[in-house]
C-alpha cells in the first residue's frame, strides 16, 4: 500500500465532487432554499402541537434537526450517483486503480463534507432567528458533531449504493429507512415517554442529532439517558463501524465489465 | 534465441491465462479459457456480444472477481500482488471512464491522482497526453461538448498516462467512425513500437482484429484457435461468395453435392468460401433455373469470414431482408 496511492484517490474523489457543486448553482440554491423553506413551515405549522420542555420553541427544537436533514440529503445526492457510476462511468477507472477500498470511501465522504460545511454554514446565518446565539455556540463540539454526523451518513449511503443496481431500489431504500431514521431521531419530536423512545434510541442518528443540538444550545438536557460525552462516544463508535462497513461493501465487485 | 537478458525474458509470457471458468448465477460464460502474451504484443479476443471476452477482460483488470484459474504477469500470480499489478495496468472499458461535467484536462489530471502522482508531475503528465493525443487545443473544455471520437482519445489518454506495461481495451473503437479509427490505431501502434507496450483487446470488428498480432477466435466463452491474423485467413479459402435467394435448399444442394463446398446457411442469404470466385459465379448461375437467385457477391475473405467458418456463429448482428434488427445463431 502507498500512500501516494491512498491520497490520490482521495484527492481524485474530493475534487471531482467539489467541481460538481461549484458549476451547479442551482443546486446550491436547492439546499439552501430547501431546508430554509421546510424549518419555517414545518416549523410553524407544528409549533402549537409539539411540546417542548423549557422556554423553548419548536423552531428553536427543529433547527439542529434540519441541519442533520441537510447533511442527510447531501449524503444520499452524493452516493445515489456511484451506483450508475460504477457501472457505465467514471468510477470503473477508479476501481481498477490501485488506491484501496477504504480510500474510494474516504474519497467520497470528503467530497460530502466539503459541500456540507458550505451549506451548513450557510444555513447557520439562520441560527439567531431560531434562538441560537453565534456566540453561544460550542463551535469545536459543533465542527465535531458535523464532521461525524456526515462520516456516519454518508457511510451509509455507500452501503446502500453498493448494494443496490439500480438507482430505482435506492431510491425505495431511501423512503423507506433512510428518511423514516431521520424523522425517528428526535429531529422532529423529542424523546415523549412511549414505545417510540425506543426506535429513537437505537436508532444511531439519534445521537447525531442529539450532538449537533448539544453543541448548538449547551444547556439542553438530552432524553437519551445519556450524558453529551457519551454521545459523542457512541455517535464515534457508529460512524467508524459505517466507514468499516461501508469499505467492506465496496469489495463486492460490480456484475459486469 | 538471444543470449541477451531482454531476449531470455521475452521467452517467458509476460501475461498469462489458463483455465479460466467463470459464472454469473447458472449461466456459463467462460469456459476453459487459456492463452499467453508475449511482450510487446497485441492480441485480439474476437468474438459476438456474449462471447465472453469482456469477462476475461474483466478478470484481467482485476476488476470482476476470479473464479476460477489463473491470471499470472510477468510469472507472478495477480491475486498475490494486486496493487503492484494495478500500477502497472491501464484500462479502457466499453464505456467512457470520464467524467463528461469535467474538462479533458481536469479528466486527466483526476486519473494522475489515482495514478499517485504529486501535482506537478500530474500537470505535466496531463498536458504531454493532450498533446499525443491532439487535443491540447481543447483542453479546458467540458467533455460533454466532444465528439464520440475525441472523447475515446481522452479516454485512452486516461489509461496510459501512468504509462503502463500492459494495456487492456474492451471494444475500444465501438462506435467510432473511420477516420478516429485509423487515427487511434496509428497512434497505438506507435505506442507499441516506442514503449513496448502489451495490449490485449477485445473486439468484434474484423478491421480492428487485423491491427492485433494474434487472435483468439471466442465463441460462448472458448477459444476456437489462437493464430495470426493471416493464418487465419489462409486457413480459409480466399474469396467468399455470398448469394440471396429464394429457394436456399437448392442452391444448398447444389453447392454441396456438385462443387463439393461447405455453405453456411444463414436466413436467406447463404455465404460460401471458395478459391476462384469469379470462375464460380458464372457455373452457379448457369446451374439454376432463371429468378432462383435474387444476387450473388464476390468479396475477399475477411476475418468475419473465418470466424462464421470456424464457429457458425456471425460476429456481428445483421439486418435481414425485412429489415429487422437479429442476432443470428
Amino acid at each position: 500500500m502507498s500512500l501516494a496511492n491512498e491520497i490520490g484517490m482521495i484527492r481524485a474523489l474530493w475534487f471531482r465532487d467539489l467541481v460538481h457543486f461549484v458549476r451547479a448553482p442551482t443546486r446550491l440554491l436547492g439546499v439552501v432554499v430547501q431546508p430554509t423553506l421546510m424549518w419555517l413551515i414545518l416549523g410553524t405549522g407544528l409549533r402549537s402541537s409539539v411540546s417542548i420542555a423549557g422556554s423553548r420553541n419548536y423552531q428553536t427544537y427543529f433547527f439542529p434537526g434540519i441541519l442533520a436533514m441537510i447533511i442527510l440529503f447531501t449524503a444520499i445526492f452524493a452516493t445515489i450517483s456511484l451506483i450508475e457510476d460504477r457501472q457505465v462511468g467514471f468510477l470503473k477507472a477508479v476501481l481498477v486503480a490501485p488506491g484501496s477500498r477504504l480510500s474510494l470511501v474516504l474519497g467520497k465522504i470528503s467530497g460530502v463534507t466539503t459541500v456540507v460545511f458550505v451549506q451548513v454554514g450557510l444555513f447557520l446565518l439562520l441560527a439567531p432567528f431560531a434562538g441560537y446565539s453565534l456566540a453561544k455556540i460550542a463551535w469545536g463540539q459543533f465542527t465535531l458533531a458535523v464532521l461525524l454526523t456526515t462520516l456516519l451518513i454518508t457511510s451509509i449511503g455507500v452501503i446502500m449504493a453498493w448494494k443496490f443496481d439500480s438507482v430505482q431500489s435506492y431510491h425505495a431504500i431511501m423512503s423507506v429507512v433512510l428518511v423514516p431514521m431521520w424523522i425517528v431521531s428526535g429531529a422532529m419530536f423529542p424523546v415523549s415517554g412511549n414505545w417510540v423512545d425506543w426506535i429513537i434510541r437505537i436508532n444511531p442518528m439519534s445521537y447525531a442529532v442529539a450532538a449537533l443540538r448539544l453543541s448548538l444550545d449547551t444547556d439542553y438536557i438530552s432524553k437519551l439517558w445519556l450524558g453529551e460525552s457519551m454521545i459523542f462516544l457512541l455517535l464515534t463508535l457508529c460512524s467508524i463501524l459505517a466507514l468499516a462497513l461501508a469499505t467492506q461493501a465496496c469489495q463486492r465487485s460490480p456484475n459486469r465489465m | 534465441m538471444l543470449g541477451i537478458a531482454g531476449g531470455m525474458m521475452s521467452n517467458s509470457p509476460h501475461l498469462e491465462v489458463s483455465s479460466l471458468i467463470h459464472r454469473f448465477g447458472d449461466r456459463q460464460v467462460l469456459n476453459d479459457l487459456s492463452f499467453s502474451l508475449s511482450r510487446g504484443e497485441i492480441f485480439g479476443l474476437l468474438g459476438p456480444n456474449g462471447s465472453g471476452k469482456s469477462t476475461a477482460l474483466g478478470i484481467i483488470a482485476t476488476f470482476l472477481p476470479l473464479q476460477s484459474g489463473e491470471v499470472r504477469f510477468d510469472g507472478q500470480r495477480i491475486a498475490n500482488r494486486l496493487i503492484p499489478y494495478r500500477e502497472k495496468i491501464g484500462v479502457i472499458f466499453q464505456t467512457a471512464s470520464l467524467d463528461p461535467k469535467l474538462s479533458a484536462r481536469e479528466n486527466l489530471l483526476i486519473s494522475a491522482w489515482l495514478r499517485g502522482f504529486p501535482s506537478s508531475v500530474a500537470t505535466k503528465r496531463a498536458e504531454q497526453w493532450l498533446d499525443w493525443m491532439g487535443l491540447s487545443d481543447r483542453a479546458d473544455d467540458r467533455l460533454m461538448t466532444f465528439s464520440g471520437g475525441m472523447r475515446r482519445r481522452i479516454d485512452i489518454a486516461r489509461a496510459l498516462l501512468h504509462e503502463p506495461e500492459l494495456l487492456i481495451m474492451d471494444e475500444p473503437t465501438a462506435g467510432i467512425d473511420e477516420y478516429n479509427f485509423r487515427d487511434l490505431w496509428s497512434r497505438l501502434q506507435r505506442l507499441r513500437q516506442e514503449r513496448r507496450i502489451t495490449i490485449i483487446l477485445a473486439t468484434h470488428r474484423p478491421e480492428e482484429a487485423e491491427q492485433c498480432d494474434r487472435l483468439a477466435i471466442l465463441a460462448a466463452g472458448k477459444p476456437f484457435r489462437i493464430d495470426t491474423p493471416n493464418a487465419l485467413k489462409e486457413s480459409i479459402a480466399h474469396d467468399a461468395l455470398v448469394i440471396a435467394t429464394a429457394n436456399p435448399t437448392m442452391i444448398l444442394d447444389l453447392l454441396k453435392s456438385r462443387f463439393k463446398l461447405q455453405p453456411l446457411n444463414d436466413g436467406n442469404e447463404i455465404s460460401v468460401t471458395c478459391e476462384s470466385g469469379h470462375e464460380l459465379i458464372p457455373r452457379i448461375v448457369e446451374s439454376v433455373p432463371k429468378g432462383t437467385i435474387d444476387s450473388i457477391a464476390l468479396r475477399s475473405a475477411s476475418l468475419a469470414d473465418v470466424f462464421f467458418r470456424m464457429t457458425g456463429q456471425q460476429l456481428f448482428e445483421q439486418t435481414t431482408k425485412e429489415g429487422k434488427h437479429v442476432a443470428r445463431k
